[in-house]
């Protein structure tokens, strides 16, 4: 099976494979898991994995070798993707409150895991908060609004307060954030179906 | 509501802070499309009113709203709703602030 035409989900759903047959049990996190939930609204060009029991990269470069990913600079690259990999954590973190719980996404090359919606939506507000990264609380609000039809408030709502607002400006910051997904929330796009829900209705 | 801090570049510089946090020089004025010397000007006015306080780190001097501005909180809310309206809303959207790990393409 090549990689040639395959979306980001399935890419990471073959390496999620490798790795685990290798047993490092990873899930992707950060912005590529935006992308996961929601493609039509961020495209995400590397894939962010968390090793969530541990490993090594010298591991990690060995368990994706066989399906032609190779080492440049920080990333693994495919010559027939344009998607990379990344090891980017072990235990993955949204400001100090571990992720252990993630989703699973079905593709035609296999499972893979991902952050929760909510945790990815809380994931790329947190950038918000602490770096003040506007681009994250627009993917986070275009998210919100594309899966407003599948998805319920009040796991975002939790995965929000949850968030580490005691630094400069941050409770205002995350006042703001709150409002503007919930605006989003309540004013969806017309309704899509999720990458999540095709997998579970085959 | 341009000119509420004294001059339309004083009140984009303030928004800016507000919206960015921690920022410096010739990041606002890319951001604000100014010249970095207006901006420079402007920081120093606002600093010397006590809304903004610098600090130099290096070879850098950031600038960030003063924590300790009586009106802090308030101004940080007006600041950041100001930051919303559309002439400023598109600024923030093509301008990446979130860390990239060295030798990551952007």
């Amino acid at each position: 099976m090549t990689l040639r035409r395959a979306t980001l989900t399935e890419v990471a759903a073959r390496a999620s494979a490798h790795l685990e047959r290798a047993g490092i049990p990873v899930a992707v996190v950060g912005g590529s898991a935006v992308t996961i939930h929601a493609p039509e609204v961020y495209a995400s060009n590397d894939i962010d994995f968390a090793a969530i029991r541990g490993t090594t990269r010298r591991d990690f470069a060995a368990a994706v070798a066989p399906l032609g990913f190779g080492a440049s600079g920080r990333d693994f690259v495919h010559p027939e993707s344009r998607f990379t990999l990344d090891l980017v954590a072990d235990t993955p973190f949204i400001d100090q409150r571990p992720i252990t719980r993630f989703a699973k996404v079905s593709t035609r090359f296999g499972q893979v895991r991902v952050y929760r919606f909510e945790d990815a939506i809380a994931d790329r507000v947190a950038a918000f908060l602490h770096w003040g990264d506007s681009q994250s609380l627009d993917v986070a609000e275009s998210a919100v609004r594309a899966r407003a039809g599948e998805i319920a408030w009040q796991p975002i709502e939790s995965a929000l307060k949850r968030l580490d607002a005691t630094g400069p400006a941050g409770v205002e910051r995350l006042s703001l954030a709150t409002t503007r997904l919930r605006s989003a929330y309540t004013a969806p796009m017309p309704r899509r179906r999720s990458a999540v829900n095709k997998s579970r209705r085959r | 509501m341009d000119k509420l801090f004294g001059t339309q570049v004083r009140t984009d510089v303030l928004v800016a802070a507000g919206r960015l946090g921690t920022t410096y020089v010739s990041e606002i004025a890319k951001l604000l499309d100014r010249r970095p010397l207006e901006v420079q000007r402007a920081v120093a006015s606002l600093e010397l009113a006590g809304v903004l306080q610098t600090r130099r780190f290096g070879t850098i001097r950031t600038v960030e709203l003063n924590r300790r501005f009586p009106e802090y909180a308030e101004l940080v809310n007006l600041l950041l709703k100001m930051s919303e309206r559309t002439i400023y809303a598109q600024r923030w959207k093509a301008f990446r602030r979130r860390p990239r790990a060295m030798g990551k393409a952007l």
